[in-house]
């Protein structure tokens, strides 16, 4: 119900919060609370929307509220719809709070709040940004009371602690590090109920949110809430017939992860792997960025799931980002420039290294053959062809280890350590295979077959250096110095999730026995975890590590992909449903979970998770379909 | 009128319901102790997915505005919708649900 984040103009950049929010408080009887813990809150979306419905009771203040809120689905708009109910059995005088802690472009100074006269709105702006504050109540009457002020600086804590008495002073302008507070007054009778709407218009100029402002006044909240509504049930209930089979809890699952990974998408491409700001707080910096190897998986569940027209955004966006060299940097802002890094251009002993994870390359160019297989949208493809396909494949061609053939070193997908990894490996024969394969279909003959015997060499190497004998099953890598590291790693579910390998060949079956023998958490609550003795946001020695929803995931996408019969499928659906019970009541799934209290860990969303999800749901169907149809009318 | 397939019968358990797609139509199957109903999926105040609603014996409340409709006949029985639900004449052959349109 506060409001942790405002990203403006792009998905993902810029944060006009950074890390602060927004609260929402009621008066009533000379008693005031902003809602938190106190409060009895339930959070969750109406049904196949973006449109958050939050139930909030306070038996202090016998309040109830219920709360919609939802960003238009056209228009820069923030729309909030606030039913207040007077559960005592007098009549009262209610007053409903807004803040607005805004830090525009992410920073402290500058910042200028003023009240709009003509409008009788509020207006914070820096620069090229406005925000316009306005609202009205279901007895037409706007904005009761207002303050703006001076925050986190000579000594004020801002207009927020002013509205705490039920009044606002009605300061009409602060500049510097400011805050204003609004408030709407409603006369409510005994046991009624009456509605405040309330919005946030954002723009480059004041014409362009003033001009926001009379669009909401005339159309009116509530029916700009049923067209953002029904756009989002019309968007995600595209071609999803065969849905019918699975569970209703699943389905509805699917649906929810499908609507979050969109709202993770920039107009321009990117898709930010999270855009919870909590993680601020650790380390300062976010999720706020697009991994290309995040975003290759996110493509590939749109794909799966239909959504070719936002999957080919992401393509476009990694055409134009792509290296000069052919490959992909750590991370990229939502603008195309490269994102911040931890990874250094030199190694331990000050040799320069390309500070690169190079699964994220290869991984663009395979989700992009999964992309044409589905789609066959050869027009497109020939637009990127030039830069995605040969630039990147002639990279990963010449990232090769001449000796062993194997990938040179590069960090992790898990962005710890830099070695030759089972999961990079697996990764690049994929996409070495999916660019020869894009060759054969311009008729490009010579690269096709150099593309092809380096798929192959990958492979063979990857059996010949990467395997264990004596283990039995793939090892997680060798480092820089030539040391095997044969720590259990869920990644290695790269083998046959990149097609490398059959889910039912003998060194993937092995290897997936060892991930869950070795990674499933004993506890309550169960999952797999990253791998041995993982100690990130770890929270007790006696597991391997925390369960990740990916993780769980990928063992889910092995039971289903190796199932011969509909009774093997039902492990695989066994793993969604494991999912679904771990999600948030809102359908959000966080990176991780407390291997005890199930409680989310680390961001959250997490679009991999969610897309992850998706991606098994839609070969769930696929195998489902295809052992129906192998099965005679008698079985 | 054209008999069209929805579904097995049997992926809709007792007490449930599940939306199903034809070419062109949602349909929402709900099983009343194998009596199966079909009706149109979206409710009609504002085209809210029915087959995420709540449903208590035969009645089925909006996850949306809480509108109530009366699955065996289509009626509204609490607003805001005001107008029925389209009930789609149901048959069941060979374990498969059918319904004509």
């Amino acid at each position: 119900m506060r409001i942790r984040d405002i990203f403006y103009p792009n998905v993902g950049l810029e944060n006009h919060l950074s890390g602060h929010e927004f609260k929402v408080g009621v008066w009533s009887d000379q008693k005031f609370d902003w809602i938190g813990e106190n409060w009895e809150i339930v959070m969750k979306y109406l049904p196949d929307t973006l449109i958050g419905k939050y139930l909030a009771k306070s038996r202090d203040l016998e309040i109830g509220l219920e709360m919609n809120d939802a960003i238009h689905n056209f228009y820069n708009l923030f729309l909030r719809k606030v039913a207040v109910t007077n559960q005592s059995d007098k009549r009262r005088d209610v007053r409903v709070f807004f803040t607005h802690d805004f830090h525009i472009y992410g920073q402290d100074t500058g910042d200028t709040a003023m009240f709009e006269p003509v409008l009788k709105a509020l207006v914070h702006y820096k620069r090229q940004r406005y925000f316009l504050i306005d609202g009205v109540t279901e007895e037409n009457t706007g904005i009761y009371q207002f303050a703006t002020g001076i925050k986190e600086s000579f000594g004020r804590e801002g207009t927020w602690k002013d509205a705490e008495d039920g009044v606002l002073e009605g300061n009409p302008v602060a500049q510097g590090s400011v805050d204003s507070t609004v408030s709407f007054r409603l006369e409510l009778e005994p046991q009624s109920t009456k509605t405040v709407y309330y919005w946030i218009a954002s723009g480059t100029s004041l014409g362009e949110v003033k001009e926001l402002d009379s669009q909401v006044k005339h159309l009116g909240v509530e029916q700009m809430l049923l067209e953002t509504a029904n756009y989002w049930s019309a968007w995600v209930n595209k071609g999803q017939a065969r849905l019918s089979v699975l569970p209703r809890d699943i389905i509805r699952m699917f649906k929810t992860s499908l609507l979050i990974m969109r709202t993770h998408v920039d107009h321009d491409g990117a898709i930010i792997a999270s855009c919870d700001s909590d993680v601020l707080h650790f380390n300062r910096d976010t999720y706020g960025y697009l991994w290309p190897r995040d975003g290759a998986i996110a493509a590939m569940a749109f794909d799966k799931a239909g959504f070719q027209e936002v999957s080919r955004l992401f393509f476009q966006f990694c055409n134009r980002v792509i290296a000069e060299d052919g490959f992909f940097h750590h991370k990229y802002s939502p603008d195309g420039s490269v994102g911040s890094s931890w990874h250094a251009l030199v190694d331990s002993e000050g040799q320069p290294q390309l500070p690169i994870q190079v699964d994220e390359t290869a991984l663009v160019l395979f989700a992009l053959w999964k992309h044409f297989q589905i789609n066959r949208d050869l027009e497109f493809i020939g637009e990127v062809y030039p830069r995605l396909v040969i630039k990147a494949s002639e990279f990963l061609l010449s990232y090769r280890d001449e000796e062993t053939g194997l990938p040179k070193p590069s960090f992790d997908l898990w962005e710890e350590r830099r070695g030759v990894y089972t999961s990079s490996a697996a990764a690049i024969c994929a996409a070495l295979g999916a660019a020869s394969k894009f060759a054969k279909v311009f008729y490009d003959r010579q690269r096709q077959e150099t593309l092809d015997q380096a798929a192959q060499g990958m492979k063979q190497a990857i059996l010949t250096h990467l395997y264990d004998q004596k283990l039995g099953r793939f090892i997680k890598s060798i480092t820089p110095d030539g040391i095997r590291d044969s720590t259990v790693d869920s990644s290695l579910s790269f083998l046959w999730s990149c097609e490398v390998f059959s889910a039912r060949d003998e060194v993937v079956e092995r290897t997936m026995s060892a991930i869950v023998n070795q990674l499933w958490v004993k506890t309550e609550m169960g999952g797999v975890a990253r791998y041995e003795n993982d100690s990130y946001h770890r929270v007790a020695q006696d597991i391997p590590g925390n369960p990740w929803f990916i993780c769980t995931l990928w063992l889910a996408r092995w039971q289903i992909a190796r199932a011969y019969s509909l009774e093997e499928l039902k492990k695989g659906l066994e793993l969604l449903s494991w999912v679904v019970s771990r999600a948030l009541k809102s359908g959000v799934l966080a990176e991780q979970i407390d291997p005890y209290k199930g409680t989310p860990l680390s961001a959250s969303p997490l679009i991999w998770s969610h897309a992850e999800f998706v991606i098994a749901v839609a070969e769930y169907l696929d195998k489902y379909q295809k052992l129906v149809s192998l099965m005679s009318p008698g079985d | 009128m054209a008999l069209t397939k929805l579904c097995r019968a049997d992926y809709v358990p007792v007490g449930e319901m599940k939306e199903c797609q034809t070419d062109d139509t949602e349909v929402l199957i709900v099983n009343l102790n194998y009596q199966f109903f079909c009706l149109e999926a979206r409710c009609t105040h504002a085209g809210a997915p029915l087959s995420d609603g709540e449903l208590k014996g035969k009645v089925l409340s909006c996850p949306w505005h809480g509108s109530q409709f009366d699955v065996t006949d289509g009626r509204v029985l609490q607003g805001p919708a005001e107008q029925s639900l389209k009930v789609y004449p149901a048959k069941i052959l060979a374990g498969d649900i059918y319904i004509e349109i």
